[in-house]
């Protein structure tokens, strides 16, 4: 105990920089083990000859490139965006269990991608499925979020408590309307519905890599001065304003820039539960961090946790593979519990 | 019920998307070829044709021949496959029915040029001697195909000419259980194309696919035949305990105790059986009529 004590103070005791470091490390430790591991056996001389295309077999670069290599940086991306979204409605919300799903964005984008599961084949040409999911996906999550910020809007205020009730009220909604278009759907795609609640990210392309990346990219590089206003917010809106931040741009800027990172997480992995809620938790109890420490980190982790659940996704019942958000939830809720019941003290002050 | 017109363009999207498949194969030798089969009806159909030594995984819907299968690596479920799964088994093809998916780890397998043979899959019964034809010619054993195609086809007719003269009783086709929620077979399902083949009508009309049945739809269906998959039977603990169920006790079904239940792989699996499936799926529901027997064939006996 006293053991563990001392590692976690040196952990607090790290400079801010060195925090990041570790971050990183860990991030590119499992993005190495993601591309190293997988069903196909290949030697790390295989992996590294494939990486610097100079494998002499097609089908080892093919794997590297076409399969590993979009899927790890997928799969590192959907973290980042979930564990940074997390990050930031817990912040806005001043509420520890508040994560996006609660305001109804995975709810949102699930109600359209069952629509289209259902009635994507009668109303689009051929082929266009494929793209017309992630594309609905996203649309549905973005909307729920924009619906749920005009209701709490009260005199060009935002009510963060109408946010989360508004949210709830779609959340409910959303979630008849998925179970309406299962009522309809057949067995198959009724399958396909319910798989899709679990998440994947198999499903990696480059081209889903090109489209998710700005999505992510862009509220994490306005995650430090996202950081400070929340900080600020978090001594109560007055206060906040009294400090200089515009509150109500800050409050907009954040549902916008968590609709997208949700939004975009969502449309090419499907519902990965856990990410985002708990992610925020582990860094503030390993790394103690205010927000504008908070938000890379919890993005970092959020990506090193993902590209972890996924190895074991894809290779635990190969040839075939979990859904990812089992993965998620089934190592990550047991490695929660211990640590809450490990600083128990200090969180129940 | 399927229209010659109909029939006609089948087999043009069949040989459309066979070209894809037909380059890669003409380098391989067909008895070589390393197969991952998925979907039940077609890992039935590769078995028939005598490769079922080739196969080298196949999907969680393969279940028959279960003697063959059971030892076979699975790919999981036919709708979430995995690239990299699939190519760990080091195969020389893929043969997927239609339905398999998703679409972007088929994307994937084409991109590391892997050759698939994709089998459009419908519920009409007419349209497995089709899908016999489309599979041998992927892997390479068309004569074989084309014989068993019309074996199949003469196994149909002579079914059909057996049944064709009975009386058509209406039958209510249950597919599962969830406690006491029973989901019933509406149009558009193997049941009902098995209902049609056996020479009786479906009891439920207004609806396509499989839904939850209530009491009062139940009464108003009214059928002579209750059938359940075996499965479904035992976890409702017997046939006697599906004739108190409320939604049925009120039926003609479950007055005169006619409860019928089959293997659903074997009745609904829309595979090379299908004829002796319907044979012996009208023998249950005509208990009265005396039916030949079809001939035994390979696939029948495994």
């Amino acid at each position: 105990m006293s053991d563990l004590a001392l590692r976690e103070s040196l952990v607090y005791a790290l400079p801010r920089g060195a925090r990041y470091v570790v971050a990183a490390a860990l991030l590119l430790v499992a993005m190495a083990v993601s591309l190293a591991i997988g069903a196909v056996p290949l030697s790390l001389h295989d992996v590294m000859r494939a990486l610097l295309g100079t494998s002499e077999d097609a089908r080892q670069a093919a794997v590297i490139w076409q399969l590993r290599l979009p899927r790890t940086l997928m799969a590192g991306l959907v973290g980042a965006g979930l564990g940074l979204a997390g990050a930031m409605t817990q912040g806005l919300f001043r509420n520890p269990i508040a994560d996006p799903g609660l305001i109804g964005a995975s709810a949102g984008a699930a109600v359209v991608t069952a629509a289209l599961i259902v009635f994507g084949g009668m109303l689009l040409p051929p082929g266009w499925l494929p793209y017309a999911l992630p594309l609905g996906a996203f649309a549905g999550s973005v909307a729920v979020i924009a619906i749920v910020s005009r209701i709490a809007m009260v005199e060009a205020r935002t009510s963060v408590a109408l946010l989360l009730l508004a949210g709830i009220a779609l959340n409910a909604i959303a979630m008849a309307g998925t179970g309406f278009l299962v009522y309809l759907s057949d067995d198959r795609q009724m399958r396909d519905i319910t798989f899709w609640t679990l998440g994947s990210v198999g499903g990696a392309t480059w081209i889903k890599v090109w489209a998710l990346a700005p999505c992510v990219i862009v509220p994490l590089l306005l995650s430090p001065w996202f950081g400070r206003a929340l900080d600020a917010l978090n001594l109560g809106e007055r206060e906040a304003a009294h400090l200089g931040f515009r509150v109500e741009r800050v409050k907009r800027a954040a549902c916008l820039a968590f609709a997208l990172a949700v939004g975009g997480a969502v449309s090419v992995s499907g519902i990965i539960g856990f990410v985002g809620l708990v992610v925020p938790h582990l860094v503030r109890l390993t790394f103690g961090a205010q927000h504008r420490v908070l938000l890379p980190l919890a993005a970092l982790g959020g990506a090193t946790l993902l590209i972890l659940a996924d190895i074991v996704a894809r290779t635990i019942v190969a040839p075939a593979e979990l859904p990812i958000g089992l993965i998620t939830s089934f190592v990550g809720g047991p490695f929660f519990i211990a640590l809450l019941l490990r600083r128990r003290r200090e969180i129940a002050t | 019920m399927t229209s010659s017109g109909k029939l006609s363009l089948r087999r043009r999207e069949l040989l459309a998307a066979f070209g894809v498949s037909m380059m890669p194969r003409a380098l391989l030798a067909a008895d070589m070829a390393r197969l991952v089969v998925g979907g039940g009806a077609l890992t039935e159909i590769v078995v028939a044709l005598g490769a079922g030594a080739q196969i080298v995984g196949v999907d969680t819907t393969s279940l028959y021949p279960a003697r063959l299968v059971e030892k076979l690596p699975k790919i999981g479920y036919l709708r979430t496959l995995s690239a990299e799964g699939i190519l760990s088994l080091s195969p020389s093809m893929l043969v997927v029915s239609d339905q398999a998916g998703p679409p972007s780890v088929l994307d994937q397998l084409r991109s590391v040029k892997l050759p698939l043979a994709v089998v459009p899959e419908t519920s009409a019964a007419d349209h497995v001697s089709e899908k016999v034809v489309a599979v041998a010619e992927a892997i390479g054993r068309r004569e074989k195909g084309a014989e068993m195609a019309a074996t199949i086809v003469a196994d149909l007719k002579a079914a059909r000419d057996a049944i064709s003269s009975l009386k058509r009783p209406s039958v209510l086709f249950i597919l599962s259980s969830t406690g006491d929620r029973l989901m019933a077979a509406g149009q558009a399902t193997a049941a009902e194309t098995m209902i049609d083949l056996a020479g009786a009508r479906n009891a439920v009309q207004g609806y396509v696919n499989y839904k939850p049945l209530s009491s009062e739809s139940a009464m108003a269906a009214d059928p002579d035949v209750i059938v359940l998959p075996d499965h479904a039977v035992s976890a409702l603990g017997g046939a006697a305990a599906v004739k108190r169920l409320p939604q049925l006790a009120s039926t003609r079904a479950a007055a005169a105790g006619r409860i019928v239940s089959m293997d659903s792989l074997y009745l609904l699996g829309l595979g090379p059986r299908i004829a002796h499936a319907a044979r012996d799926f009208a023998a249950a529901l005509h208990p009265e009529a005396r039916l030949p027997d079809l001939p035994v064939r390979a696939w029948t006996t495994a």
